[in-house]
């Protein structure tokens, strides 16, 4: 038992910090987002769940690697868990009709993110060049919840990696803070389906401030 | 001439036919495009969706919706749940028909005002996991309506309530106008909607005997529960099982868990009838008697026809 309190109390000692850096109130050089919201992910950690064969474990293992690897250049590192009470990450797969009964807010959607557990920590400040200083509410995500299908049938079946690609990147930058949407359509976080599973600098720099 | 030049002429002709239909429907049905203030909705505070489409209002009406309707809010969803069913009475249908005038509405708990009316993107939602049939309410366009001064006002902002004159254009910023405008988008929305929107059909809300609902499942399963979890609505439970036994199907259902009503107990057997959708997944054979608890007095007699069917 006082093993237990003694790595929990360290790991909070150790990760104090960074929390309080990202907690802070401060002006932000970029944004990139249509809403004034930010968002930051103490604990990043994933728990994914198969719920049917929509995915092969393997290739669903494979698309939120990547996106795992896509955030891991903005510096934001993530971990998978196996127990889901840890985890702050909930990612979900299988097959679409499966998905939607279980969420119905998936409809229209090739992917979706709702924000389960969370709390307004403060503002940021952001000195928009055409609309002025905006005030930018910052959310700790404590738990966010990731429901991909899988894709129907596409004309180009060697579109299916890229979209999937895109679709986990997109979904896991919102899990990790990147709230709204971007304007450019070359951007991950755009808010259409299409194949640019690259994290492009704007997805980058936009996320990258808040950690 | 050779099997395999056949072969690519028929595949050259597909390909002509298609393109031609596909350069027809488009010139058919062009895209016409309404600029408003702000195209993607800063809506969505706790809800992220990556769309199929792009995120203008034209699209979310012909590719995202089954109805367009305008409705006043009779009910709202019990306090503190995230997410819920509004009633709301039909006004007027704009775009297709609702089967009933009072229908029910999904979407987050503090999206619609009880007593308020509103002009709303629908998405029919019908499966037999569900004991009612509803309509989802689009993600990023919702309007609220004054129908005696034919004003309309979109909701930009869900947690503060803010609603603003959705389009640049002030021409459109009328009931009329708008309503005009979405019938316009009639034809094409007929088209293109099925693309996108799936669980639409209608479902069989209950097999006319034990036989029936034996023959007409795909899958049948007796199944322990190892552990249960409520989705978002609380009205389904998403369960981990164990096979006891296959009655039917032989185990190619690829379920690694199951959708179970929401009282499912761990620990307690079920039997289950599933029959196979188009995606590869399985769901109930039917709205009601597809899911029969070990406490069912139903549970017995059809274990008892299901075990002397494999004699």
């Amino acid at each position: 038992m006082r093993k237990v309190f003694v790595i929990v109390a360290l790991v909070l000692v150790l990760t104090a910090p960074f929390v309080a850096s990202a907690m802070a109130p401060r002006t932000l050089t970029v944004f990139h987002a249509d809403i004034d919201t930010i968002g930051f992910n103490p604990n990043r950690t994933i728990w994914t769940y198969l719920l049917d064969d929509g995915f092969t474990p393997a290739d669903f293992t494979a698309y939120v690697d990547h996106a795992r690897n896509q955030w891991l250049r903005a510096g934001i590192h993530t971990s998978r868990v196996n127990d889901r009470t840890t985890a702050s990450i909930e990612i979900f797969g299988g097959t679409r009709d499966r998905l939607e009964q279980l969420e119905p807010r998936l409809i229209g959607n090739v992917g979706i993110a709702i924000l389960k557990r969370s709390a307004h920590v403060g503002n940021h400040t952001f000195n928009c060049p055409t609309r002025g200083a905006r005030s930018i509410a910052n959310h700790r995500i404590d738990l966010m919840r990731v429901w991909v299908p899988q894709r129907g049938w596409l004309f180009f079946w060697w579109q299916r990696t890229d979209r999937n690609r895109t679709t986990f990147t997109h979904e896991l930058g919102h899990a990790l803070g990147w709230f709204g949407h971007s304007s450019n359509s070359q951007d991950v976080m755009y808010g259409a389906d299409g194949m640019r599973p690259t994290l492009t600098t704007r997805d980058i720099e936009h996320l990258r401030q808040n950690y | 001439m050779s099997k395999v030049r056949k072969l690519v002429l028929v595949a050259l002709a597909v390909l002509l036919v298609s393109t031609v239909v596909y350069s027809a429907v488009t010139v058919l049905f062009p895209t016409r495009r309404l600029a408003l203030t702000e195209l993607q909705g800063p809506r969505g505070e706790s809800v992220f969706g990556l769309a199929y489409v792009e995120p203008t209002f034209e699209n979310h009406v012909i590719w995202l919706s089954s109805n367009v309707v305008v409705g006043t809010v009779l009910t709202t969803p019990p306090e503190g749940a995230s997410v819920g069913f509004f009633d709301v009475r039909v006004e007027e249908n704009i775009l297709s028909r609702t089967a009933e005038n009072t229908i029910k509405v999904y979407g987050e708990s503090n999206l619609l005002t009880q007593g308020e009316t509103y002009l709303l993107l629908l998405a029919r939602f019908s499966a037999t996991v569900y004991p009612f049939d509803f309509y989802v309410a689009n993600l990023e366009f919702t309007f609220r309506v004054d129908i005696p001064s034919d004003q309309v006002q979109r909701l930009v902002n869900l947690p503060e309530r803010v609603f603003i004159a959705p389009f640049q254009d002030p021409r459109y910023n009328s009931l009329s106008r708008l309503r005009t405008y979405i019938r316009s988008l009639a034809p094409a929305n007929q088209v293109r909607s099925s693309q996108f929107l799936r669980n639409r059909g209608q479902v069989l809300e209950e097999a006319p005997s034990h036989a029936a609902l034996i023959n007409m499942a795909d899958h049948i399963l007796l199944i322990e529960v190892v552990s249960s979890w409520l989705n978002s609505n609380g009205m389904l439970a998403s369960v981990e099982f164990t096979t006891l036994r296959e009655f039917k199907g032989e185990g190619k259902h690829g379920a690694y868990s199951l959708i179970l009503p929401p009282d499912a107990k761990v620990n307690q057997r079920y039997l289950v009838f599933l029959v196979e959708v188009e995606d590869g997944g399985v769901t109930w054979a039917t709205r009601r008697g597809s899911v029969v608890a070990e406490d069912d007095p139903e549970f017995n007699s059809l274990l008892e026809k299901l075990i002397a069917s494999q004699r």
